[in-house]
């Protein structure tokens, strides 16, 4: 393997920002070795050779001050950075730069949980805290407030919130949860957001706006800066909570599932994010294909109908909880029975009829706020398993849950792949994620994956869908998607780019974004 | 769960300062000094091992998805490569890869194993030229997974010879040793370069 130098690099630049990486974070945690070290950031579920995402060298540092260091270096150098909190999402790319010979800006021994405040309810970490870490530290010091994780549970906490992930629990649209924030800014400058921009500050954590633009959302999803610091609203635990699951028998239901819960979501009746779940994503998590087809193509029906049976799942399967006193939870509950079950073949469960159901266990726990792994098991579901997620928003309505399902399905099964997907339902839209899953170790499969995935791009946006995240190798063309009046919104980033970032070394290509000496390289 | 007395009224404020999270704490060891200080991760709580390899002393901790997740990624944490000459792991394709991916720089990972995925009988390894071809008959003998773990524990290897090698990838045709398919992992600490 040989290094890639980033674009307009030389090997006496790469040499000198390397002496002054090692100088500022210590040589233990510069990463240079192509062999043994830098694998351990590439996109290992890549459908592409590896090398369109291989970095130069890999730079941990310990603390803020030391991100500065290495943030003025780069720019003195010219050497693009890639940050990344603990680059779990291997579906987007996992810890792996858009760009070729960028350098790796690893922040994930930055782990401190700075504070947990249970009056007002908020954490404040740094982008090395993962769901679990926070679970395990809440659990340690008696603290009753619970977290939102992302599943599975190894993700950063920051890291997710800046990249826009959601979860399960009431507060399942992380951005929303998110206030305050410390940012190093391209020059190595330190910046609070918001509230926290005044001087003891009493509040920065618990009101988000601040006086003037709210700039919190430039820094998420961007290559604006790097987010060192972030406080996250928690939820105080509630006296209680009653998960429940709905299956429903046939594929057409979907309409009239969604058509129901609209409802009950806008009038918060179900107050978390909630999940319309199909029968292959629950079979992924818990079995593996072989055991059901060894054939290749799409499962065909007679294994779909055994699967249902031994799992029993619907086709559909509907996840939601009601959080509260036991009044208010059995009314809610008594609402919900009423509008989602008397679609013919409904069946409503609760927790003393699931035991033991491993689909069901992890659902519970992250409708409560615990991290869990389980959903990575969809990696087993064919050997050597890899994914990428497609991730469109729709419209909570029937007829966008079915034309978006059609859509993908259509296209995953003639191209000879699974739909594996579900719908979390959100305050008005849901999060439609389809699970691509192929096989690592076959070529051809790979390349059939990433051009079913371009195509899924250009079928979603001629239909008027958009994706709200994607992975590395898509990011310019779905970014290109969002093309509305000459892609005037593409153009304002490209101009905040070039004013925050003129030397273009912060995570060049993140979501479409280039800095202007780069931007040949993207859309 | 709280009371409801507690959720209307909130809680009484409880503020900790800068925390570093703990190792966890389950797999530091004492290993003797005269013997080779082992780590096996594996599902089976207690994995029946086919023999003890002379000069090693072996400890074991169960491997689960959510392990494997858990375990610090941090160069002073659990798998600290102070305490082992080596680390062998077995488990599903899933856990394995999670674990390798947690492992840290500090630990080389030497040799990889998917076994019984493209086809039952079919065992791919992928490592040092010189390991890939060396394990070709433990593959072939071993029974099932502890078998094979059994002659990596065994290895007494010069690591920075296999430091030095390029990696290969190797198919063997040996016994299926479960119907699902299963991973396993040999990793040195990378303090020998």
């Amino acid at each position: 393997m040989e290094r890639i130098l980033p674009p307009q690099v030389n090997g006496e630049a790469f040499r000198g920002f390397v002496a002054e990486a090692q100088k500022a974070v210590g040589r233990d945690y510069v990463y240079l070795d192509l062999e043994w070290e830098l694998p351990a950031y590439n996109d290992e579920y890549a459908t592409l050779p590896k090398a369109l995402h291989q970095p130069s060298a890999a730079v941990a540092p310990a603390n803020v001050a030391q991100v500065q260091a290495v943030v003025r270096a780069a720019g003195r150098y010219g050497i693009p950075l890639w940050p990344i909190s603990t680059g779990k999402n291997f579906a987007y790319g996992g810890p792996a730069p858009r760009l070729a010979g960028a350098v790796v800006l690893d922040l994930k021994r930055m782990n401190r949980i700075l504070e947990v405040n249970e009056k007002h309810a908020y954490a404040v970490v740094e982008p090395g805290v993962s769901y679990m870490d926070m679970y395990r530290h809440l659990q340690s010091i008696g603290s009753k407030l619970w977290i939102d994780p992302a599943a599975p549970g190894w993700g950063g906490m920051l890291g997710n919130l800046v990249d826009h992930g959601a979860g399960y629990t009431p507060y399942g649209d992380h951005l929303l949860m998110q206030c305050g924030m410390e940012v190093v800014l391209a020059d190595g400058t330190i910046a609070h957001t918001a509230m926290g921009a005044l001087p003891g500050s009493r509040t920065t954590h618990l009101y988000k706006y601040g006086l003037g633009p709210w700039a919190d959302g430039l820094f998420t999803q961007s290559n604006f800066g790097v987010v060192t610091r972030i406080g996250i609203w928690l939820m105080p635990e509630p006296p209680g909570y009653t998960p429940f699951m709905i299956t429903y028998e046939r594929e057409e239901d979907l309409y009239e599932v969604t058509e129901r819960v609209r409802p009950l979501k806008l009038n918060n009746i179900i107050p978390n994010a909630a999940t319309t779940v199909e029968m292959l994503w629950e079979a992924a998590v818990q079995k593996q294909r072989r055991h059901y087809h060894t054939g290749k193509g799409p499962l065909p029906e007679s294994a779909r109908k055994k699967l249902r049976a031994d799992l029993q799942i619907g086709v559909w399967n509907f996840y939601g909880a009601v959080y509260g006193p036991a009044p208010i939870m059995e009314n809610n509950l008594e609402i919900i029975r009423d509008s989602l079950t008397s679609i013919p073949g409904a069946k409503i469960y609760f927790d003393d009829d699931r035991k033991g159901d491993i689909g069901w266990e992890y659902r519970r726990q992250l409708m409560r706020g615990i991290p869990n792994m389980t959903e990575y098991n969809q990696m087993n579901w064919i050997p050597n398993g890899g994914h990428m997620d497609f991730s469109p928003i729709s419209p909570v309505t029937g007829e966008d849950a079915m034309r978006q399902y059609s859509l993908i399905r259509d296209r995953v099964n003639r191209a000879g792949f699974d739909y594996i997907g579900e719908m979390l339902v959100g305050w008005r839209d849901m999060h439609h994620i389809f699970a691509l899953v192929y096989d690592l170790q076959d070529e051809a499969e790979k390349r059939r994956a990433n051009q079913l995935f371009g195509e899924l791009i250009d079928a979603a946006a001629a239909e008027g869908y958009g994706e709200y995240r994607t992975h590395l190798d898509f990011m310019d063309k779905i970014a290109g998607t969002y093309n509305w009046n000459d892609a005037a919104q593409q153009r304002q980033r490209e101009r905040l780019k070039d004013a925050l970032d003129p030397s273009g070394i912060l995570g060049p290509g993140k979501m479409g974004i280039w800095p202007q000496r780069l931007r040949k390289e993207g859309v | 769960m709280m009371t409801r007395r507690n959720f209307l009224t909130g809680t009484t404020g409880l503020l900790c300062g800068a925390t570093v999270l703990p190792a966890w704490a389950g797999l530091v060891g004492d290993p003797r000094t005269d013997l080779r200080p082992v780590l096996l991760l594996s599902e089976h709580p207690d994995p029946r091992l086919p023999f003890s390899p002379r000069g090693v002393s072996l400890e074991h901790h169960p491997l689960s998805l959510e392990r494997a997740a858990a375990i610090s990624h941090q160069a002073e944490g659990p798998l600290s490569v102070d305490n082992y000459s080596a680390l062998v792991a077995l488990g599903t394709p899933a856990a394995i890869f999670a674990l390798r991916t947690q492992l840290g720089s500090r630990w080389r990972v030497v040799m990889r194993g998917m076994h019984g995925a493209k086809a039952a009988r079919l065992h791919e390894i992928h490592a040092p030229a010189s390991l890939a071809g060396s394990l070709a008959g433990a593959v072939g003998a071993a029974r099932d997974e502890y078998d094979f773990a059994g002659n990596l524990l065994a290895l007494d290897l010069d690591p920075r010879e296999l430091f030095k090698q390029k990696r290969i990838s190797r198919l063997h045709q040996a016994q299926c040793w479960a119907d699902t398919a299963r991973a396993s992992l040999l990793a040195l600490p990378g303090r020998a370069v």
